[in-house]
């Protein structure tokens, strides 16, 4: 796993190439979106998934 | 990644355990959702913004969520270094890295402190980004040209 020196590292960079790659499928799959819908999701994303995170780790916390 | 080692094993002696289990854990975590948003950020700014307001609405939405996401990073910063220095606190001055909850409260106060105040700056940047959305179309173009 940290074939980049560690392994925080390789993660980053992983979640990366995979962002990028499903943003170049995705953008030549000509989905409809409103800018209003983008937004929502993206927010909603970054809300939800923060939420999460915090949930698992006062669940490791405790 | 690099330095953090030595903080890790001091704060899991000390009784501010949670600075590591859930504010550096939490903070690394959130750090790859602001990297993606970072890395969004140009590809939606990409092209005409001036005269797309839903594009110019995405940059300031997502521009909106680095700043928070940055300043909750800070704010968990405090925490974690606050860990740091009362596992050296308790050390020190008890001879243990551990320490009762009394003993810890002027610290906790302090460290609570300003993480309500790094809450409360990037919720007044946050709420001026938002109010720029609202902003009539020919505002928010000229706002964007100057």
């Amino acid at each position: 796993v940290a074939f980049t020196g560690h392994h925080w590292v390789s993660y980053g960079l992983l979640k990366m190439i995979v962002f990028l790659a499903l943003g170049f499928v995705l953008s030549r799959r000509g989905i409809n979106m409103t800018g209003n819908a983008l937004i929502t999701t993206i927010v909603g994303a970054t809300v939800l998934s923060g939420l999460i995170i915090a949930g698992y780790f006062i669940r490791g916390a405790v | 990644v690099v330095y953090y080692r030595g903080d890790k094993a001091i704060i899991r002696e000390g009784p501010w355990t949670f600075a590591h289990s859930f504010f550096m854990e939490t903070k690394i975590h959130r750090f790859l959702m602001l990297v993606l948003l970072a890395t969004f950020l140009p590809i939606a700014a990409y092209g005409d913004v001036v005269r797309k307001r839903a594009t110019r609405h995405i940059i300031l939405w997502t521009s909106a969520l680095v700043v928070l996401l940055a300043l909750a990073m800070e704010g968990k910063g405090t925490f974690i270094s606050m860990g740091v220095k009362i596992a050296v606190l308790a050390k020190k001055y008890l001879g243990s890295l551990k320490m009762s909850a009394q003993e810890t409260n002027t610290s906790t106060t302090k460290s609570t402190g300003a993480y309500v105040s790094g809450f409360a700056t990037s919720y007044a940047i946050s709420s001026i980004l938002s109010a720029l959305l609202v902003f009539p179309r020919k505002a928010t173009k000229q706002f964007i040209v100057v």
